[in-house]
């Protein structure tokens, strides 16, 4: 019970908030690298745009899991969600005839409240049924996955509409940046204000860090609970609605790592699984690290094989040093 | 009536002296299933005054903190403050009276700022349309948190930084400053040094009389003898539910304390 | 690619489809009038490769006046095909057709079928002891590799580099492509050049950001062999981006109503399709032969079709575009 040598607590303190920093640097690295050796194919317009927009998608489903994990809840149904949004707003899409702008708005309105819908039933299966937030999620990404199915007889879905795929799925803003990725910095923007600097973000992170803190103190604890996997939910049926405009394409069974690609970016963020401390822009880093790695390996020609232990380890090796700084925090 | 069963010492059985307390409860009743945690249980905070309230353990303290800053309702038994019947459905009714609790856990977020646990739930936003979007005005809560803490003379390093990185006596005093930012009538504080150092509980015990000295009044649940006798202007103890005996400032030793938390002293016959 | 798409769905589905599963699985056999009763045990219900094999087992049961019946797990694994089985055989139908799962997790099974005097034959996959079939009918992947790789060396007129987007490693099925592809490239090819196999982690995503890494230091790539439909549909983005539709050829491997919508629009040159009708059909005219006491082929390779634009129209290749429903 000793209070620290003043040093190691200033120490301490600049550890903590040096986490998304120091991951900034290392991100910041890895670029400098890749493009230290190969300047010409990495460091190209091309690839940088292509490495945006392939992780726009799965960017738009983490910001979600940032606010879900800063809870200290979970969402594992994420990837399912965005199937199943996705096959709706195509049946929708359809029954508006398959094309023009009526069609893809629909589609849109869809994607977005079957996104919410699923959220809204993970939030009260949590808060109100009192089902373990892993079982819960794992039960609807069960559900959601297979009504997918159900409702297409497990094929993919073609015949979305043209529109959607030429302007948001490959279009580009001032012909330049991809409105996929125009669309994810929007929702990440948006997103990292909320967790920040917003009445909500400040109750997810408190609810995280001591729900019971947070209920005695007058919060509604359960219905902001609500409210954030609702988010979730809708930002996986947006993520489903890009993802179609993307692929133009269902892609059913493309997605059952989602949820684990999102909780990882989260978590190499360095949001803590036990709620109470999370950053969006952390998420973004946390995106882009395996993304950058993977695209920046392929260029250098390193073996498939390595590229997988390479990547698996700088991850364990980002969420080992944020133990040691979380450890050194609470001793004592 | 006396029922002096401490041979040698008389003890009062009007303690008041006439004026009104400022939190009054009797006939206090709860009950968890076959456990009478509370029979008919009494009790009185006078203004500006530290009450000690203590007891041996499962005599019914935390219950009857519980029962009196709303965080449980009692099944029965009535409640005044300043003399005019209340009923708490929850601790947000209890602060609307002006009553807080430190929690013997200190219901703090670790990984919050100071700043950020004054406010929970109470939560400053900015003036004009971005305010009703939900946009924190952190610059007046972090202000109103130095104050606060200026206030009662409570020093901390940076307000920045998470609950989670001060001692624990600071942590404490974090606890104890928010209750007191919020509650100018009572403010509850059960075993607030338990936990504590004895560098940090000096600390602390200089705070709960500062936090006398600005008009609060303090009910204090303590296990430590010295300390009770040290601060409180009242004691009331409390054994298997009731109260059993209420001293004044000066009129209690250590021994009379124990005497009358293991039964052998009763004040109060039913 | 049925083990691609269902090994990922596996795991979600267990849950949900044993809290609540429906029943499109065809019902019980009716009681026979004189001629076989046949039941095919397909992989995975729901699935268009294996609802093709039933087409074709059903087409043939009418030729030859064989009473079909059709059953399938909800899931493509041991734990969800084991009790289907067991039911079927419970039935006491003459023969059961049935894509098993591969390596021992199905022998008791398929041992009882056989001790209880109904005839077997084995369709798509095989289990451990290939003896108690009656006759294996399959396609062979590393020789759909070998056409894919033929196509392929024809479509960049026999040079230039060739990319195949792998699905996961360890997959038997995809893997088996890759090696018929890289294999005959490299064997019969000796002016293309074929680049490390890259894998998609089975996802869409997965394969468009490999391609599009492999283009940025590439540029000059010739061909991309993707080795089930989630690469293909990878792979079109990749090369959307990359303003190389066309000029970088696609091609690709079984078939989906997307995929086929990108061959019409020209951003696939073309996808190998196996035959599961002829699968079925063929598999039936075996069965009905064990039954009949004839003699049987103990083992059937099937071929491969290559669905192209110009191919769209042709029946002869079109029927063979996997089907939702007969
Ligand atoms: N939530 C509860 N459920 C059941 N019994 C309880 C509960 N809270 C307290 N009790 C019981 O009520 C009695 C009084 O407990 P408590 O008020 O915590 O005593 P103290 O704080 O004086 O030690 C004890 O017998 C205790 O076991
Ligand atoms: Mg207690």
């Amino acid at each position: 019970m000793t209070a620290l040598p003043l040093a190691s607590r200033v120490q301490l303190r600049r550890l903590a908030v040096s986490s998304t920093l120091y991951l900034a640097v290392a991100l910041a690295a890895l670029i400098g690298v890749f493009t230290a050796l190969e300047p010409e194919a990495f460091g190209s317009a091309y690839n940088v745009r292509t490495v945006l927009t392939g992780a726009s998608i799965l960017l738009v489903m983490a910001v979600g899991a940032t606010f879900v994990i800063a809870t200290a809840g979970i969402d594992l149904s994420v990837g399912a969600v965005l199937v199943f949004s996705g096959v709706v707003a195509v049946k929708v899409m359809d029954a508006f005839g398959g094309s023009g702008w009526g069609a893809v708005g629909a589609g849109f309105v869809t994607a977005l409240a079957a996104g919410c819908g699923w959220g809204l039933l993970n939030g009260l299966l949590v808060t109100r049924a009192r089902v373990p937030a892993l079982i819960a999620t794992l039960g609807t990404m069960g559900m959601a996955l297979g009504l997918a199915q159900v409702i297409t007889g497990g094929n993919d879905l073609g015949g979305v509409p043209g529109e959607l795929v030429t302007t948001v799925g490959q279009g580009r803003l001032f012909g330049t940046v991809p409105w996929l990725v125009v669309a994810a910095v929007a929702v990440t923007a948006v997103a990292a204000f909320a967790l920040a600097k917003t009445r909500f973000g400040r109750y997810t992170l408190t609810i995280g860090s001591n729900h019971e803190a947070a209920r005695r103190s007058g919060v509604r604890v359960d219905r902001h609970v609500l409210k954030v996997y609702a988010l979730a939910g809708l930002l996986a049926g947006f993520a489903g609605f890009l993802s179609l405009a993307r692929f133009a394409s269902t892609t059913i069974a493309g997605h059952g790592t989602d949820n684990l690609q999102a909780i990882t970016a989260v978590v190499l963020g360095g949001t803590s699984l036990f709620g109470g401390v999370a950053t969006v822009i952390g998420t973004v880093i946390g995106v882009f690290i395996p993304a950058v790695l993977q695209n920046g390996f392929v260029i250098l020609g390193v073996k498939p094989f390595w590229q997988q232990v390479a990547i698996g380890a700088v991850l364990v090796a980002a969420v080992y040093l944020d133990q040691l700084r979380r450890r050194a925090r609470q001793q004592h | 009536m006396i029922r002096c069963l401490y041979k040698g010492v008389q003890v009062p059985a009007e303690p008041s002296g006439g004026r009104t307390p400022v939190l009054r409860a009797s006939g206090i009743v709860k009950s968890f299933g076959h456990v009478e945690a509370l029979r008919e249980a009494a009790f009185e905070v006078y203004p500006g005054e530290i009450t000690a309230l203590i007891g041996d353990n499962g005599a019914g303290k935390s219950t009857l903190v519980k029962v009196l800053s709303g965080v449980m309702q009692p099944d029965g038994g009535t409640i005044e403050v300043d003399g005019s019947p209340v009923q708490f459905g929850s601790p947000q009714d209890a602060a609307g009276h002006g009553i807080g609790t430190v929690y013997q856990d200190l219901a703090l977020a670790p990984d919050l700022s100071p700043a950020a646990n004054f406010f929970i739930g109470r939560e400053l936003l900015r003036p004009g349309l971005l305010g009703r979007l939900g946009w924190l005005d952190a610059g007046a809560m972090n202000r109103r948190t130095a104050e606060e803490l200026q206030r009662l003379g409570v020093e901390l390093k940076d307000l920045n930084a998470p609950v989670a990185s001060l001692s624990g006596g600071q942590r404490q005093s974090v606890a104890i400053c928010r209750a007191v930012a919020w509650a100018e009538r009572v403010v509850f504080m059960d075993e607030p040094t338990a936990a504590l150092g004895v560098v940090q509980t000096e600390r602390v015990m200089r705070l709960i009389t500062r936090v006398r000295e600005q008009g609060v009044a303090v009910v204090l649940i303590s296990h430590n003898m010295p300390q009770v006798i040290e601060l409180a202007d009242r004691v009331q103890v409390l054994r298997l539910g009731s109260r059993v005996a209420t001293y004044e400032r000066g009129q209690a030793d250590e021994h009379l304390l124990v005497a009358a938390m293991t039964g052998a002293v009763n004040q109060e016959v039913r | 690619m049925k083990k691609i798409v269902t090994a990922g769905m596996a795991g979600a589905l267990v849950l949900f489809l044993a809290a609540c599963g429906d029943d499109d699985g065809g019902g019980a056999t009716a009681e026979g009038d004189g001629g076989y009763e046949v039941v095919y045990v397909q992989g995975v219900t729901g699935n268009p490769f294996f609802t093709s094999v039933t087409c074709g087992a059903e087409a043939a049961a009418t030729d030859l006046g064989v009473d079909f019946d059709y059953q399938g797990g909800k899931d493509y694994s041991a734990e969800a095909q084991t009790p289907i089985l067991q039911a079927v055989i419970a039935q006491q139908p003459d023969g059961i057709i049935v894509s098993p799962m591969a390596g021992e997790a199905m022998m008791p099974t398929l041992t009882e079928a056989q001790s209880a005097g109904i005839e077997l034959v084995f369709v798509d996959t095989t289990a451990s002891d290939q003896s108690l079939a009656a006759s294996f009918v399959a396609s062979d992947n590393v020789e759909g590799g070998r056409f894919a790789a033929e196509q392929t060396a024809e479509l960049v007129g026999g040079s230039g580099k060739v990319l195949v987007l792998g699905a996961t490693p360890g997959i038997s099925t995809t893997d088996a492509r890759v090696e018929g592809f890289v294999e005959t490239m490299e064997s019969e090819y000796p002016d293309i050049e074929v680049l490390e196999t890259q894998y998609s982690g089975s996802t869409p995503a997965g394969a468009t950001d490999k391609l599009s890494a492999v283009l940025s230091a590439n540029p000059d790539l010739a061909a991309v062999f993707a080795v089930s439909t989630q690469e293909v549909e990878g792979a079109i983005v990749a090369l959307e981006q990359a303003d190389a539709v066309g000029t970088v050829q696609l091609v690709g491997f079984d078939t989906s109503d997307p995929i086929v919508e990108a061959i019409e629009a020209g951003s696939v040159q073309g996808v190998v399709v196996q035959k599961p009708l002829d699968m079925g059909r063929q598999a039936m005219e075996q069965m009905v032969k064990a039954l009949d006491g004839e003699a049987t082929e103990a083992q059937i390779e099937t071929d491969y079709v290559f669905l192209t634009a110009a191919t769209l129209e042709d029946e002869d290749v079109t029927q063979y575009i996997y089907r939702n429903e007969c």
